[in-house]
């Protein structure tokens, strides 16, 4: 089934044309990862597919238009992390940060508490349930911020550049914590500068105001020339793989596969 | 960054720190407006006794306590020279205006300051002088981080702050800068908050009032009142 479907959005900022004719579709549990330069239109297409702005269009969730759902519906079933975490983190505590979406929602306070305790337990925030935002990390915001989306159980995630200014650490959990998410069936699309980790995606698509292409990640990141010509670059191991005379890999795991027969 | 908060002893456990927050509040603001409408010298004299005992209940340092209030105070000390000056009678404003702040750092410094925000809610402050007071205390620590890294973007390219026209254009376009990015934040924020689905703001809460705060409030109140009839006396004799 398809979770998300995009034909023909257009949208301007007073006179600059930022999206046009964006066309894509994304299936239900899969992960999709948007690439392109600064400027491109990522986090605009993001905030048209909220609803928060308004295109020309089609946007379709789960087969409905989404101009058919009202906000409770919309936000239970898509939501989005921004960039910056001190954009979306605006409550005193954490606690009060995620508990917000679901008192929106009107739920009862012992369901609110469960919800809040669940995805605390979830991405390991326990022991900054009543701290200040302000006193958090930049990982650590990071985090409480997708937990106070992920908390709504939107079917429908979309990450906004989720591994920009993230140590390494923090971003290896936070990939883990993404590929889990997957695995319980959320839909996941991300908007990336970091090539890196398109390689975890099932497909990939470069926009650059409008859909340059779209395809499995070894057919899009192994066409240097389509990146570079898009203020792109590939994933190292791709280009290693590439020079090294080797088909491009799909993923990690598909990268260890292919070196293993190369050397045996 | 090291943020100087008002809250930073509100884990002790005094007497007032106990209370409920709400009781508390509502308490030092019967007090409050009863210390504000005194008319004699004896009376705002007992009140301020009064606060300085609620301040020595609480148990936070000393220093602290002089710390947070010193510019207060200061401000204060210069209004009632200037009200001498000009021929008033300084000395009721200087301990009223003194009572009043006292209590006002009672009432916040004794619990977290998340907490007292709710509290406030509580007791019926309006909701949305609420959530600029919620939104003001997350965001004032941000801006001011702002603040400290354009600060030292101004000292890495050697700019020195000088009596001069161009630290003024600086200053000036610095000001400019955050305010634009707080613009652009605030922005953010209420397409993140739409996306949440906010429609006014709800806060979650389990405060619960005793018998303590009840006597507590029913003291405040007793106090407020025989303030107020000592004055009245002493204003009659």
């Amino acid at each position: 089934m398809l979770a998300l479907e995009v034909s023909n959005l257009n949208f301007s900022y007073e006179d600059k044309r930022v999206l046009e004719d964006v066309t894509f579709d994304v299936r239900e549990g899969e992960i999709l990862t948007v690439i392109g330069p600064n400027g491109a239109g990522k986090t605009t297409l993001f905030l048209n597919l909220t609803g928060v702005l308004k295109g020309e269009g089609v946007i379709r969730l789960f087969g409905r238009s989404i101009d058919d759902f009202d906000r409770r519906e919309l936000v239970e079933t898509i939501g989005m992390v921004f960039q910056n975490p001190d954009d979306q983190l605006f409550m005193p505590t954490v606690f009060d940060d995620l508990s917000f979406g679901l008192i929106n929602l009107g739920l009862d306070k012992d369901e609110i508490v469960d919800r809040v305790n669940w995805v605390l337990s979830k991405f390991r925030l326990e022991e900054i349930r009543d701290q200040y935002p302000h006193h958090l990390s930049f990982g650590e915001k990071k985090k409480v911020a997708i937990a106070s989306v992920v908390c709504m159980k939107p079917r429908i995630l979309l990450l906004d550049e989720p591994t920009a200014n993230l140590d390494p650490i923090s971003r290896r959990d936070l990939i883990e914590t993404i590929l889990k998410l997957v695995d319980e069936g959320m839909t996941i699309v991300i908007a990336t500068h970091d090539v890196d980790l398109a390689l975890y995606s099932n497909r990939v698509m470069i926009l650059n105001g409008r859909v340059i292409d779209i395809g499995e990640p070894d057919e899009i990141l192994s066409d240097l020339d389509k990146l570079k010509k898009n203020g792109l670059d590939a994933p190292q191991i791709v280009k290693l793989f590439l020079s090294l005379g080797l088909q491009a890999p799909r993923s990690f795991d598909d990268a260890v596969k292919i070196l293993k027969r190369f050397l045996s | 960054m090291r943020h100087h908060l008002i809250d930073r002893y509100s884990h002790l456990e005094s007497p007032i720190h106990k209370l409920d927050p709400r009781a508390k509040l509502l308490g030092i603001f019967i007090l409050l407006f009863s210390t504000v409408l005194l008319r004699d010298l004896t009376s705002c004299l007992l009140s301020l006794t009064i606060s300085i005992s609620l301040l020595l209940m609480t148990r936070i340092p000393l220093r602290f306590v002089f710390e947070q209030l010193k510019y207060g105070l200061i401000f204060i000390f210069a209004i009632s020279i200037t009200m001498f000056i000009f021929g008033h009678e300084p000395f009721k404003v200087f301990l009223r205006a003194t009572s009043a702040l006292i209590l006002i750092f009672v009432a916040f410094s004794t619990s977290r300051f998340d907490v007292s925000i709710k509290a406030l809610n509580g007791i019926g402050f309006p909701n949305i002088l609420t959530q600029i007071l919620m939104f003001t205390y997350r965001y004032i620590f941000v801006l001011a981080e702002e603040y400290e890294k354009l600060s030292t973007s101004l000292k890495l390219k050697n700019f020195e702050w000088k009596t001069s026209k161009r630290t003024l254009e600086t200053v000036g376009k610095l000001i400019a800068t955050l305010f634009i990015r707080s613009y652009e934040r605030s922005e953010n924020v209420y397409k993140a908050m739409i996306m949440r689905g906010y429609t006014g703001l709800n806060l979650m809460t389990d405060f619960k009032m005793g018998k303590y705060d009840l006597l507590f409030v029913a003291t405040t109140l007793y106090l407020a009142i025989a303030l107020h009839i000592c004055s009245l006396w002493r204003f009659q004799i």
